[in-house]
């Protein structure tokens, strides 16, 4: 989905798509919205607007390691 | 009725989540797996915490994802399909969800929805086979 570029490039309250969370019912995807930059970016997960918690990206190593607090 | 409907909403939930769920593990307890959602590899658990199986009205199911997010799920046999319903809830607008079932009188599906109105995000009724619409509470 990202790149390391593009997780370096994002701006606090940006927003990304992360996939379906119920596909075998509807398309809405979960949003990420970054709250926090730096060596790790911040995500709030929310899934039609209710909030599922904080996913973290980092982009030390050669891969983007996302965790789901 | 009695395992089959449970079956078919154990089966339905399955599908809705794109999970593999045992009834026994699901009725009796929770599931835990790890889904692929874009680029996370998350955990989504998936708790039953509260139910209510009643032969007159259906089974219905309150299950804890994560966050905030709860999921309100109905089954009812009827003479052509079984009716399901999904809710999606979002428990800061809600009573605990944990044995929220169990602490009011045996509802049908329209009083439950009721009740729960002001925690539902989203509602789904099963149309057909693997396919799901819309709806609104009324």
């Amino acid at each position: 989905m990202l790149t390391k570029d593009e997780l370096a490039s994002l701006a606090v309250g940006d927003m990304i798509e992360a996939g379906e969370m119920l596909a075998g019912i509807t398309k809405e995807p979960i949003v990420l919205r970054v709250t926090t930059t730096g060596e790790a970016v911040v995500f709030v997960a929310t899934y039609f607007g209710v909030s599922l918690g904080k996913v973290t990206a980092s982009g030390r190593g050669e891969a983007i390691q996302w965790v789901m607090a | 009725m009695g395992h089959g409907l449970k079956e078919t909403l154990i089966y339905s939930l399955a599908d809705a989540l794109g999970m593999n769920l045992d009834v026994g593990e699901m009725i009796n307890g929770s599931a835990s797996r790890i889904v692929k959602v874009g680029p996370l590899a998350m955990m989504m658990k998936c708790e039953v915490v509260s139910s209510q199986l009643s032969a007159e009205h259906g089974y219905f199911v309150i299950l804890r994802m994560r966050g905030n997010l709860a999921l309100f799920m109905s089954a009812k046999s009827s003479r052509d399909f079984d009716q399901m319903t999904l809710h999606l809830l979002n428990v800061a607008k809600m009573d605990s969800p944990t044995n929220w079932l169990e602490e009011r009188p045996v509802l049908t599906v329209d009083e439950a929805s009721a009740q729960l109105k002001p925690a539902i995000v989203k509602s789904f009724v099963k149309v057909a086979k693997n396919r799901w619409a819309e709806s609104t509470v009324s």
